[in-house]
């Protein structure tokens, strides 16, 4: 295992790094799937920030050190959830597209 | 610095480079789906490094669901007939081919919290205070399932409600598409 004060430095680095490439997809790109991946990056950084916030109050001796990591855990359980919702919602959207580009003859996708 | 260091640094450059490519420079959206699990994936093993192992795991587990999910609903639609129902049969196998897949994800969400919960138990006996490679393991899902029991409990109620209600909009959303696409078609060909 990492040392935890080298830990949380490059975690706590890492995190508004990931947080802004998120966003620079989200704002940036019009296709769907790289916005919908841009938002879970950006949900990645909190989760993120959470472990290195979870490691520095270990660092400090903290009894409640694990609380982060557990809620890590609950953001990815419902970010799982939201991604379901949104690709079914995607290709639903997709399909939707196609059918009525069938006589147009234009590439939805 | 040691051998731990470089490769949690190298770790982090995979995972920006990785996802600067998911939402950015991918070519396609089955290369963004694969930048996306790389990601995913480099950030499972940063958790894993730094001792946030419960969240390695719950990670690695869920990034795998959802780039199953994404990656079959890309090549659905571009109806590539290797991930899809032959193309024959594909508008009326979709709806249970799509149900199938939302429930097995479900599934396999369930038999990681059994395993998940299996290891907290354990976590109480004599054997489980051995596990000396896992040392926070037991520590994390005691707090969630202990101190967080209340939130866990909502967190696995909003993925059934989820994952039931998703299964429905597939099934209702599969069958208009394929009754809808078989009368245009047929209106377009008479």
């Amino acid at each position: 295992m990492i040392d935890v004060e080298v830990g949380w430095m490059i975690v706590s680095s890492l995190s508004p790094l990931l947080f802004a490439v998120g966003a620079a997809g989200v704002f940036v790109r019009r296709s769907s799937l790289a916005m919908m991946a841009g938002i879970l990056f950006m949900i990645f950084a909190a989760v993120l920030g959470l472990v290195g916030f979870d490691l520095r109050s270990a660092l400090q001796g903290d009894a409640e050190a694990s609380a982060g990591q557990a809620l890590g855990v609950a953001l990815v359980i419902v970010v799982a959830a939201q991604v379901i919702v949104a690709v079914v919602l995607l290709v639903a959207r997709v399909r939707i597209a196609a059918r009525k580009a069938d006589a147009s003859g234009v590439t939805p996708w | 610095m040691n051998f731990g260091v470089i490769l949690l640094v190298a770790l982090c450059i995979a995972t920006l480079v990785s996802a600067g490519f998911a939402v950015g420079i991918g070519n396609g959206e089955r290369a963004r789906v694969r930048w996306f699990l790389a990601a995913a994936l480099s950030l499972s093993a940063i958790f894993g490094l730094v001792g946030a192992t419960t969240l390695a795991l719950v990670l690695l587990l869920v990034s795998a669901g959802q780039g199953l999910v994404t990656f079959h609903a890309i090549a659905f639609v571009e109806g590539l007939d290797e991930y899809a129902v032959p193309a024959p049969d594909r508008q009326r196998v979709a709806p249970s081919h799509w149900l199938l897949i939302v429930l097995g994800i479900g599934a396999g969400a369930y038999f990681a919290s059994a395993v998940w919960g299996a290891f907290a138990d354990a976590g109480r006996t004599q054997l489980a205070e051995a596990q000396h490679a896992l040392p926070r393991f037991r520590e994390v899902a005691r707090v969630v399932l202990v101190e967080h029991g209340f939130a866990t409990l909502l967190v696995a109620l909003l993925l059934l409600a989820v994952t039931v209600a998703t299964g429905f909009l597939v099934a209702r959303e599969s069958g208009a598409a394929g009754s809808g696409g078989a009368t245009g078609d047929r209106s377009a060909n008479p």
